[in-house]
């Protein structure tokens, strides 16, 4: 294998390397919290939040408590 | 046209919010809106009243019944009051009931012995942090005036040993809300926390002197949440969860948030004062039109089934009129019924907040979205 080989295969090794690990900013905290509302009832159902829900019990169950303003 | 909500869902299961020492704490929190009252009386919950509340609780419902520990500081209370808790749900437990039990403390008197029993007894446990020392000892104070911030690290670390991570709940002030980048990073860099909420402060009447100055304002959340979603869009980690931005998410997407101030599901709670009065949250507790009964001498049911109870769902269901028009109706429900401007049918006093912070994270989304759509066609 002669270097202009060796080399262009590196070459193409690096650029698979970044295109594998681009994520824009924040992607990945999005992708997260657009997860977890997948456990939840639409917001036109009447269904109840949370206790119903063995994945939200578990998620928020901790601190959650009622007390949320924001 | 936007639909109003007029009608009170199924209040489902209840979750309890029990106070067991009333306001009796080891910390003065300058903010607390217990500061007022007397903290100093230790009034515990009696046996009698405690034994029953859980077996009428725990006859009245099925499926996954929370029980929430507050205070006061409710380790203020003892072990021994909260292992006769787990023997009375124990004695008590039926087929098809699960039981969560979790506490808020503020972690200063948490040691082994504590950390084992909440892990034997897979209690969640929730704990007050302001963000790093220079916030959190800005106003959660002991009764020296000294700060509470190397106490609660101390608690922190407790609990960690013995395998529990807790939840963090900071409360924000006008004065702190000039430290988000300090907090949020102390938060995520150094106290390693995966998933906290933001309570914010607001003394509607001015009742507590110590704080005048200090609620918070609509500019003060907007820019602070604003802040707070920047700063999580570049942690960029897809396990920190922040309580407000996930019930903003929520709403956009159009799911149901998980906190009663989102998703208008306020009245499924109910707080259990030491001395058996009930009111719809500890927040309403100076509300004496807003008593739902007193435990000590009714039965839970008849409380829980009374017209005061029931009245109050409804109201909390029916809408301001403004809301009608706005379209995050179903994501905010007039937000917390303690924050209305003038009582239960007012208006949610961080309406613009809501709004300016649903429409900007909604931006971010769709950003997102196009992003997504852009690196599936680059790799076509």
């Amino acid at each position: 294998m002669n270097d202009s080989v060796r080399n262009a295969g590196k070459e193409v090794v690096a650029e698979k390397t970044v295109r594998d690990t681009y994520h824009p900013v924040g992607s990945r905290a999005i992708a997260g919290a657009l997860a977890r509302t997948k456990y939840s009832p639409s917001n036109h159902s009447d269904e109840l939040q949370s206790i119903r829900c063995p994945a939200a019990w578990q998620q928020w169950g901790d601190w959650d408590n009622g007390h949320a303003d924001s | 046209m936007t639909r109003l909500v007029t009608s009170a869902p199924s209040l489902g299961v209840a979750v309890p919010i029990i106070k067991v020492v009333s306001d009796f704490c080891n910390l003065r929190c300058r903010y607390c809106f217990y500061n007022t009252r007397d903290q100093l009386i230790r009034t515990v919950m009696s046996d009698e009243l405690l034994e029953k509340f859980v077996v009428e609780y725990m006859e009245l419902f099925s499926g996954h019944l929370f029980f929430i520990w507050h205070g006061g500081e409710p380790l203020l209370a003892g072990l021994p009051f909260f292992e006769r808790i787990v023997e009375l749900q124990r004695e008590h437990l039926k087929e098809g009931q699960a039981i969560k039990n979790v506490i808020q403390t503020n972690a200063t008197l948490i040691d082994d012995e504590w950390a084992k029993f909440f892990k034997t007894h897979s209690f969640k446990v929730g704990v007050s942090v302001d963000g790093d020392k220079e916030s959190h000892d800005h106003f959660r104070l002991n009764h020296g005036n000294g700060g509470s911030f190397d106490y609660v690290m101390r608690g922190i670390e407790v609990l960690r040993k013995h395998g529990i991570e807790p939840g963090i709940i900071q409360t924000l002030t006008h004065d702190n809300t000039a430290r988000v980048r300090e907090d949020f990073s102390f938060f995520t860099n150094i106290l390693g926390v995966k998933r906290w909420g933001v309570n914010d402060f607001r003394d509607v009447n001015a009742v507590n002197q110590a704080m005048l100055g200090q609620s918070i304002t609509n500019e003060d959340l907007t820019s602070f949440l604003k802040s707070y979603i920047d700063m999580w869009l570049v942690q960029d980690d897809g396990a920190l969860q922040i309580r407000e931005v996930e019930n903003f998410m929520a709403g956009i997407v159009g799911k149901k948030a998980s906190s009663c101030t989102f998703n208008g599901e306020c009245s499924r709670y109910f707080s259990l004062a030491h001395d058996g009065k009930v009111h719809p949250c500890d927040r309403h507790l100076n509300r004496e039109e807003l008593l739902f009964g007193d435990l000590s001498s009714q039965s839970l049911s008849e409380i829980l089934n009374g017209p005061a109870r029931l009245k109050y769902a409804e109201d909390v269901q029916t809408l301001h009129p403004d809301c009608a028009s706005c379209e995050w109706q179903r994501a905010c429900h007039n937000g917390c019924t303690a924050h209305r401007v003038g009582g239960i049918s007012g208006k949610y006093y961080f309406c613009e907040t809501r709004k300016s912070v649903f429409g900007y994270l909604k931006d971010k989304l769709e950003e997102y979205k196009r992003q997504e759509r852009g690196g599936d066609r680059s790799d076509e």
